[in-house]
């Protein structure tokens, strides 16, 4: 007997239109035909399942828009009879209230739930804002307005219409916190709670619910299946125990699975998924943060740094609290390269009382009273400088002694990286426009320039090693830096790091295949069949394996 | 060299050894064998070049894992296009297992030359995902229920050799060299973010590259002439389409004790199932399922990638997420298969439409991984050509 299906399209469509694919999954059908190739039978069961949920959902949907009309008419006529007294009106808008709480809103929630929950809306949103995100790492993010009116000129339009007014109207300068695009991720944490109450809550209820299958036409008219002759169910029961499965034996019928937690994992991945981003949700609403330059012996107070922050986020404990920069040092390689950047921080109470000190370094913050502290900059400050006449005679004590603040000339006069700068009049009581240039990239060295800009030479600091410019004798002293210390406060971490570990847990174990094995025993026969919802193939080749090893017994 | 010797004598050992004709048996010779040059060509390097500093043998080994995987391509590629055997052959198998080792052998050489986990450049970097790309290549094709077929070799070995010249011919000298970490590279997250995303990658490429050759296999069912080499290309993975059993034979005594008969004794032959299926739709299914497992485990990777960085990024920079290209762009691979894996779920999709997918995911996986390190922006440009 074959199943008739109308037309294919009509098929089609109810598969499409059925709501769960993982309740469809677990589901198994009980219609009753004897078919003649596997894989065909395998498709039209599908399709006769996909017809039986459409004629179901069709008749509910039926059902519910009939008692929706009925619900919505029936205040209506309250209202027009009500127009002749108070009392009636009264009755009016509590049956309006009624009828909006009782059956409006929850239908109407009902119905925002499902079409959210949908896949193919939660598929455009994944795909939406993946598409924002590539935007955001192509137009540069928070530059000033003057880049963006050089790099994007409306005379010449990148790709014929992209220019700085329609990126700045649009905030494509700064993408990642448009209301557009806090709203597409929010929209995407909706979907997934619908997606986690109406589709996955029911999955878990169905996977714990099992049931022995009796029906051979059922047995096999799934993935894999198969009629073993001269076989017993106790043994074939065994080698599956054997292979980790849970075995279940009622009689003449057997079931068995493993994995079950592969196909609940994904409930847990979608609900690390909501923790991390209700925990980014409330970072970005209750955080504060701020970076701060602070030149080497200096302080500053904690709550002058955290600038940064919502209308809703509170200042912390400490922020009457300051911090004192101790020292700060770089490590250097005998290249020449970086090694690491130290400072030496005090955490002191305005009582004056230290409450805590710790030297800091990228990868390794101070943390105290909810306040984080890191080591994310440099600069140089000022440098030390003793000046004395050339023909003078002295010893090294001598001439005066300046501390020269020193500004970053990066990215002027056609600078490239991290340069600063200092200068040092010849002539303090002239013309100080005539003058020495200090020039240093880091704290090994310092180039020495003329006042007519001719280069004279190289120092490192503290060498005490004298070098004649102008007709002064010039030695550096100490070159002090400045640490670039970013604050911040963040109290979605906590949940934010829930969601991070769940994720790495649940996700990994998502790859595990649930697989289901039932079996009837039939005189001398055993039918068995099976499926799994991930490792088919290996699902495929460990039952044919399992069945390779099934005794088979001879007279 | 005492090391030469032993892997000598060893392999004498498994010459006079018995020989048995098992298919499992083979490949677990065929594996000793890969290991055992492996071993010999190693140690006839170290003979050669005891002079020779650590770098040499990197030198030498990046080649060798290139002509190697050059090699398996090739044999793989041509046995996909032009034999009519095209199930994967041993010899090129070996070149893969010559190359992992090598490539493996190369980064450990670094390791021990730099005193820091071989990732903190492009170069080594390449030379990780050339090594991955291998590795998830010799675990799906030698792992039971997986693809037994030259189609994933033909494009998986392309890929790695590509990447391996990439590293060796591509990047100038001084990029090659191993050097110091950067201060912000200095923690023992870079050991778990770094690895763990680049076998995501690895595993991404791959399962992208199984997603390539549906779509390929899929459109070549419409050609007629493609269409007898599939059904042969069928009959090969599918073992003839008939799947014989082979029970052990046992009968119940008067005691009711069960004891096994002689198989030979017995009249009855091992039942013979017919597999019905034709027309390359096999190979589709095996295809399908290498795509789904491969991402499915890629994607799991790159979540735990994701994660590490996000949290060493709050350790380090003050903020587990900051919309930094790289970072973003790891979301958008990440948002990519998730696509991917939901389409599965969705009703109305056909497979051919999630393939498609996967098979985008292959470009959003390179921008990701070197798209983003060209365009040097960023907090992610260590020991790649913008290092500021």
């Amino acid at each position: 007997m074959r199943v008739v299906i109308a037309s294919p399209i009509a098929a089609r469509d109810a598969l499409a239109r059925s709501r769960c694919a993982h309740v469809d999954a677990t589901s198994t059908s009980s219609s009753a035909f004897v078919p003649t190739l596997r894989r065909r039978r395998a498709s039209s069961v599908r399709l006769d399942r996909g017809l039986k949920t459409s004629r179901t959902t069709t008749t509910r949907a039926r059902k519910g828009s009939t008692t929706e009309r009925d619900a919505r008419e029936a205040p209506s006529v309250g209202g027009g009879s009500s127009e002749g007294g108070g009392g009636a009106k009264a009755a009016a808008d509590a049956d309006f209230t009624k009828w909006l709480l009782e059956r409006e809103l929850p239908s109407m929630g009902r119905k925002t739930m499902k079409s959210l929950s949908s896949l193919p809306l939660a598929i455009g949103e994944l795909i939406v804002i993946a598409g924002f995100s590539a935007l955001g790492t192509v137009i540069e993010q928070n530059k000033s307005y003057a880049w963006y009116a050089e790099n994007y000129p409306t005379e010449n339009p990148t790709f014929g219409f992209i220019d700085f007014p329609l990126i700045l109207d649009l905030g494509l300068d700064h993408i990642y916190t448009t209301w557009y695009f806090v709203s597409l991720l929010a929209l995407l944490g909706a979907s997934l709670t619908a997606c986690t109450v109406t589709r996955q809550w029911p999955v878990w209820k169905l996977a714990a619910k099992w049931k022995f299958l009796d029906r051979r036409a059922t047995l096999l008219a799934m993935d894999e299946s198969e009629s073993v002759p001269r076989a017993r169910l106790s043994d074939f029961s065994e080698l599956l125990a054997a292979r980790g499965y849970q075995v279940f034996v009622k009689g003449e019928k057997m079931y068995a699975f493993k994995g079950l937690i592969g196909r609940l994992a994904p409930i847990g991945v979608h609900a690390a998924l909501l923790f991390t981003l209700g925990g980014a949700a409330y970072s970005g609403l209750g955080g504060l943060s701020g970076s701060m330059m602070v030149p080497d012996g200096s302080s500053f107070e904690i709550g002058s740094g955290l600038t940064r922050g919502s209308l809703l986020s509170s200042m912390p404990g400490v922020a009457k609290s300051s911090v004192q920069v101790n020292d700060f040092t770089i490590d250097y390689l005998p290249n020449g390269q970086v090694s690491q950047f130290y400072s030496d921080l005090s955490v002191v109470d305005p009582k004056g009382k230290e409450m805590s000190r710790k030297t800091i370094s990228v990868n390794v913050p101070l943390r105290i009273g909810g306040v984080t502290m890191y080591q994310t900059d440099w600069a140089l400050s000022s440098m030390q400088v003793t000046v004395q006449k050339a023909n003078e005679e002295g010893g090294s004590g001598a001439g005066n002694t300046y501390v020269l603040p020193m500004a970053s000339l990066e990215g002027k006069g056609g600078f490239q990286g991290r340069i600063w700068g200092t200068f040092l009049p010849v002539d303090f009581d002239g013309d100080q426009r005539q003058g020495i240039s200090l020039v240093a990239r880091d704290f090994q060295s310092v180039a020495i320039y003329d006042s007519k800009g001719a280069f004279v030479g190289v120092r490192r600091p503290e060498s005490k090693k004298p070098i004649e410019v102008d007709g002064l004798k010039l030695v550096l002293g100490d070159l002090k830096g400045s640490t670039g210390l970013e604050l911040k406060t963040d109290p979605g971490v906590p949940l934010v790091y829930a969601g991070f570990a769940g994720l790495m847990v649940t996700s990994f174990l998502s790859l595990l295949s649930h697989s289901q094995v039932w079996a009837i025993q039939e005189e001398s026969a055993i039918v068995v069949g099976g499926k799994s919802n991930r490792a088919k193939e290996e699902f495929r080749t460990e039952l044919d394996d399992i069945l390779n090893s099934v005794p088979e017994y001879v007279d | 060299m005492a090391f030469g010797k032993t892997t000598g004598a060893r392999a004498r050992e498994g010459a006079t050894g018995t020989r048995r004709t098992t298919p499992t048996r083979a490949r677990r010779r065929g594996r000793a064998r890969a290991v055992r040059e492996t071993l010999e060509l190693a140690g006839a390097l170290d003979s050669v070049n005891v002079d020779l500093a650590l770098s040499g043998a990197e030198e030498i080994l990046g080649k060798g894992a290139f002509a190697a995987t050059s090699f398996a391509g090739a044999v793989f590629g041509s046995k996909a296009i032009f034999t009519e055997d095209k199930r994967a052959g041993r010899a090129e198998q070996l070149g893969m297992y010559v190359a992992n080792a090598s490539l493996f052998g190369s980064l450990a050489a670094r390791w021990v030359e730099s005193g820091h986990f071989p990732l903190s450049n492009m170069y080594e970097s390449l030379l990780f995902l050339a090594w991955g790309i291998t590795a998830v290549h010799l675990v799906v094709t030698e792992r039971d229920g997986f693809s037994k077929s030259a189609i994933p070799g033909a494009l998986a070995a392309p890929t790695a050799a590509l990447t391996v010249a990439g590293a060796t011919l591509a990047l100038p000298t001084e990029l090659q060299r191993a050097t110091a970490l950067v201060p912000a590279l200095k923690s023992n997250w870079l050991m778990m973010h770094v690895s763990v995303m680049m076998l995501s990658y690895a595993t991404l490429l791959v399962g992208s590259l199984s997603c390539v050759s549906y779509l390929v296999v899929d459109a070549s069912q419409d050609w007629a002439m493609a269409k007898g080499a599939l059904e042969k290309l069928d009959d090969m993975v599918s073992d003839g389409g008939e799947r014989a059993r082979n029970r052990p034979k046992v009968s119940v005594n008067a005691d009711g004790e069960t004891v096994a008969v002689d198989a030979a004794a017995s009249t009855t032959n091992g039942e013979i199932i017919v597999d019905a299926s034709r027309g390359g739709e096999r190979i589709l299914t095996e295809m399908d399922n290498l795509a789904y497992r491969c991402l499915g485990a890629g994607f799991a990777l790159l979540t735990a990638g994701l994660v590490s960085g996000a949290v060493w990024a709050n350790e380090a920079w003050g903020s587990y997420w900051s919309w930094d290209p790289k970072e973003t762009w790891a979301l958008i691979t990440w948002l990519v298969y998730a696509t991917y894996l939901h389409s599965r779920l969705v009703a109305g999709w056909s497979k051919k439409d999630s393939c498609a997918v996967g098979a985008a995911g292959f470009l959003v996986v390179w921008v990701c991984y070197v798209g983003v390190n060209l365009w040097g922006v960023g907090l992610h440009s260590y020991g790649w050509f913008a290092n500021k």
